[in-house]
């Protein structure tokens, strides 16, 4: 059998077994089983075709992952830079290769259940929603979008198509953030009013200037695909694979790296949605005496935001802070000189009205402090563990997707990853807004910062900054010519 | 008649100590000029001058001196610098004052002819030099921070004590009103006790985090490099240290909370009941090279750092926990504080929380309560601190004033017995810092990013030995405090 028309056959006969109601798609024809038997077969009805798009380093362990579940079969692999796919073409030499995801979209969609987006940033939404239009369920790296508008997007399709999402956060399957969970429903901590996250990310320079050390395109990379939704550039050095992370354009900087991580905990322990204010402060870079850098189009090397939560549920307003770059909350008393806070590098604690708790990146390491507490005190399980707890992240969704929309729970579905990247994004938008300038009246080559040491009014439900209107800029990025979500 | 600069100033000041009732001045007999010698328009007794020399004149040092010239009574009378072109303005705001490179030599030398010394040279020297001056029975007046390190401000302040001498750190807003206000404020119970403090500056306000500079450089005609090293240990001259730069070096600066904290911290310094530190830990912005690959910049400061301190108050009620963050980092808004408020001074400013209410400020800003609408409801208390004439600009006539007078005849607002500890407070977080950035064994690992607990009595980090360096400053060989 070619392995081109493999996939082909196999899904559209197991579908006609799913019973997803977001699947509005074409007739059905049923392929005898027998095509499809040997050794180690299973019902077509039990198996998840899964088209990788983005499949080098996250996205290659992502789709590993699914394949490692038993249930999925990666069918089609997608790659702007051949060099990324390499490994993963080796790993499944059957799937089939593509370099732009329409194309593969638009030719194999109908063999496809489900699609793994594990791209720049900045290319997403555009990814995710192009594949959720076609009914297709999908497993999206983290931060789910570049921006706010993008999330919340995203978060509605996900219902108006019915299709299971899942979120690449996997410390949301991990058994820490349950733990975390018992405890402050059982009121071990009391009502918790105020979180401090930390994170020793960016580990690249940020707060730099913009490379002029052009390049010709490597052969491999079809750089206008690559850029996709982003304004058009001239290829530079090192931006691929990685440098990306810390430039606007595409990146989404240390809370995009790991806020999905880091905030996660707090956001489902305490029942977060979206916030009302936002500050931000940066760490400046100063290029010469008295000469401070300006630098709008990189993150900064550390910052940190203050998140405002509304009272909810009969639970206080949270503030929420976060710190990255190395800076960090101050040690709270009840731990040790010597104890190490949250996993070291990173961390979550919480402040409740009767004690603290704490926990390292994913959720793990969840321990009440002082840490002598967590021998005193024992509350019962009562959140379900997901098996393999973070490293079940994956299986989760597959499971999930074949069971159809509606049927089983995932960890990190986009109704819930949605609000939690919109706040992470927050924390992006009041940084640019920092950047923000206007040359002075008087003195044309001086500059007025108005969105500095300001707190920034958001109304969520209209995502909107109601109190500095330039900021809401960074809501919604303008694509280049020729894309668009929708 | 017109004497040799020298001789003049001498005399004038050796005739003038006969009159100056100061026990601290045990020096040598005295003998009585005829006061037609040093007559003439505008003649000031020899009594009512105070004979000033200057280590360190340019920048901040030249204006101190005319800070001290606008009062008549101060003269200045020497001036020292190892950098000829840092003197050029003060040499010509002061065409009869003797210049010298070396300020060991021009102590030997003319001793007798100075009453007072101004020092405002790098930070790394500071000590060596006041207490230099000191020894010798000068008043001092001596820039902020008041010395480089922790070890150097304790030793400052038991001299100032011991040889008797009014000392003054040249934190100028100790002298303005804004910070008798706020004591006022503060006193009149309107916060009530005071459980926090939040500091900041926008500082440093040039690079920090970066790499130690390299190359090789002829040192300038104008520099004599051994004298601007002074007690620090020889490296090879190189521009990127002078005239100003010096300051994010740790080997000559202290920094940014070396540069503003003397100014951001006096008011919780000076109206709260605390003096030494019992804790601190500090967390700074990581410097990058390249991907992954952390920068080990040892010698520069950090680009931006956060620093806690704790305090045990004086009066035995709990503890006072203390923030200062630097380079563009702000701590958390007041709710009380409207959306588009400035917070602070702007680009600085202090924050006390108390268990009544909550005082925003800043050096050179005048105190408010919080929410601001509170300072429409209150009335303010009645003045009870004495103000200084002339505010932070009288800050250099006071101590030209209490030199005059002799030591304990006349309250300063920023003698070593204040300043000393202040200072060890504020660069207790550069002690923390520099742990912080210590690599373990074989370079892994950061063995000092923890709580350090602090036994100022004496002055030793008692949970990470390793900290302890930070503490003193290893010298030359040549050079004591």
């Amino acid at each position: 059998m070619k392995e081109k028309t493999t996939p082909s056959a196999d899904s559209i006969s197991r579908r006609k077994f799913i019973s997803t109601a977001g699947l509005t798609a074409s007739a059905f024809t049923i392929v005898p089983r027998f095509v499809l038997g040997g050794a180690g077969y299973k019902a077509p009805s039990d198996i998840l075709y899964v088209a990788g798009i983005g499949v080098g380093g996250k996205g290659e362990s992502d789709i590993a992952n699914f394949a490692k579940s038993g249930k999925a079969e990666i069918t089609y692999l997608c790659d702007v830079d051949d060099r990324r796919a390499a490994k993963s073409v080796a790993a499944f030499p059957k799937a089939k290769y593509f370099k732009d995801y329409r194309m593969l979209l638009d030719k194999e969609h109908k063999n496809i259940d489900a699609v793994s987006v594990s791209t720049p940033d900045h290319n997403h939404a555009v990814q995710a929603m192009a594949a959720m239009q076609l009914g297709k369920h999908v497993y999206v790296q983290k931060p789910l979008t570049h921006d706010i508008y993008e999330a919340r997007m995203l978060t509605e399709a996900a219902k108006k198509y019915k299709v299971v999402t899942q979120m690449g956060n996997q410390g949301a399957s991990g058994d820490g953030v349950r733990q975390l969970t018992e405890w402050y429903n059982a009121g071990t901590i009391g009502d918790v009013h105020t979180v401090y996250v930390w994170t020793n990310r960016p580990v690249w320079p940020q707060g730099i200037a913009w490379s002029d050390k052009t390049v010709p395109v490597p052969k491999e990379l079809d750089w206008d695909l690559w850029l996709g939704t982003a304004p058009y550039k001239e290829f530079v050095e090192k931006i691929v694979p990685f440098n990306w992370r810390g430039w606007w354009d595409y990146g989404t900087g240390a809370l995009g790296d790991m806020a999905c991580h880091l905030v996660e905990p707090p956001f489902r322990v305490l029942g977060l949605n979206y916030p009302i204010d936002v500050t931000a402060s940066v760490g400046s870079v100063y290029v010469d005496e008295f000469k401070r850098g300006y630098f709008p189009e990189s993150c900064p090397p550390s910052s940190h935001i203050i998140l405002t939560f509304p009272a909810r549920n009969g639970k206080p307003p949270v503030k929420l802070h976060w710190m990255d770059g190395g800076i960090q909350p101050e040690r709270p008393d009840e731990l040790d000189a010597n104890e190490q806070m949250g996993d070291g590098g990173n961390g979550v604690i919480f402040v409740g009205t009767k004690g603290k708790m704490m926990c390292g990146t994913y959720g793990a390491l969840p321990s009440l402090i002082p840490t002598a507490r967590n021998k005193e005190v024992s509350v019962p399980q009562t959140i379900k563990r997901v098996p393999n707890g973070a490293n079940g992240h994956y299986a989760q969704w597959v499971e999930a997707c074949i069971a159809g929309y509606g049927k089983m729970e995932v960890s990190s579905p986009f109704e819930i990853a949605g609000p939690l990247t919109e706040t992470i994004l927050m924390g992006n938008l009041a940084i640019r807004s920092h950047d923000i300038r206007r040359p002075k009246q008087d003195k044309p080559n001086e500059f007025d910062y108005p969105g500095r040491n300001i707190k920034l009014l958001w109304d969520g439900s209209n995502m909107k900054i109601t109190n500095f209107d330039d900021a809401n800029q960074f809501v919604k990025r303008e694509y280049r010519t020729g894309w668009k979500l929708s | 008649m017109a004497l040799p600069k020298k001789k003049r100033s001498e005399i004038n000041s050796l005739s003038r100590r006969k009159f100056i009732k100061d026990a601290g001045l045990t020096a040598a007999a005295f003998s009585i000029l005829p006061r037609f010698v040093l007559g003439g328009k505008g003649f000031i007794p020899p009594s009512d001058t105070l004979y000033i020399a200057g280590i360190g004149v340019g920048g901040k040092g030249e204006s101190d001196l005319t800070g001290f010239a606008k009062n008549p009574k101060a003269k200045i009378v020497f001036l020292c610098d190892v950098d000829d072109r840092m003197a050029v303005k003060s040499k010509a705001n002061f065409p009869q004052a003797k210049y010298y490179k070396d300020f060991r030599v021009m102590l030997d030398k003319e001793g007798k002819g100075i009453d007072a010394v101004s020092v405002s040279t790098p930070d790394h020297t500071h000590a060596v030099a006041a207490m230099a001056a000191i020894q010798r029975s000068k008043h001092v007046y001596v820039q902020k921070p008041l010395t480089h390190s922790i070890y150097e401000a304790r030793m400052l302040a038991e001299a100032a004590k011991k040889y008797k001498v009014v000392t003054q750190m040249g934190n100028q807003f100790a002298s303005a009103d804004h910070v008798r206000t706020a004591k006022e404020l503060v006193d009149a119970g309107l916060i009530g006790d005071v459980t926090k403090v939040l500091t900041w500056t926008n500082r440093p306000v040039w690079p920090q985090g970066i790499p130690t500079p390299t190359g090789k450089y002829a040192v300038p005609k104008e520099v004599d490099w051994e004298l601007w090293l002074g007690p620090s240990k020889y490296i090879d001259y190189n521009p990127a240290y002078l005239p100003f730069n010096w300051r994010g070096w740790w080997q000559f600066g202290t920094g940014a909370l070396g540069d503003m904290g003397c100014h951001v911290m006096d008011a919780a310094f000076r109206i709260l009941p605390i003096d030494f530190p019992t804790e601190v830990e500090c967390s700074a912005t990581t410097a990058w090279s390249d991907f992954f690959k952390e920068a080990n910049y040892a010698d520069s400061c950090p680009a931006s750092s956060i620093i806690h301190l704790k305090f045990p108050r004086k009066d035995g009620k709990g503890n006072i926990n203390f923030t200062w963050l630097d380079g563009g980092l702000l701590p958390q808004r007041p709710e009380e504080l409207l959306p588009e408020e400035q917070m602070g001074g702007g680009g600085n400013g202090y924050i006390f929380e108390g268990t009544k209410g909550k005082l925003m400020g800043d050096y050179n800003m005048a105190p408010v309560l919080l929410p601001t609408s509170r300072m429409r409801e209150i009335t303010m208390p009645k003045p009870t601190v004495a103000r200084v004439p002339g505010a932070e600009a009288g800050h250099y006539t006071q101590w030209v004033e209490a030199c005059m007078q002799g030591y304990g005849k006349m309250e300063v607002s920023s003698p070593f017995e204040y300043a000393g500890p202040f200072t060890e407070a504020v660069i207790m977080g550069n002690l923390a810092i520099r742990s912080y950035a210590m690599r373990g064994p074989d370079g892994k690992g950061y063995p000092g990013r923890k709580k350090l607990l602090w036994d100022a009595k004496n002055m030793k980090i008692t949970n990470f030995d390793e900290a302890n360096q930070y503490v003193r400053d290893q010298y030359r060989e040549g050079w004591t405090v």
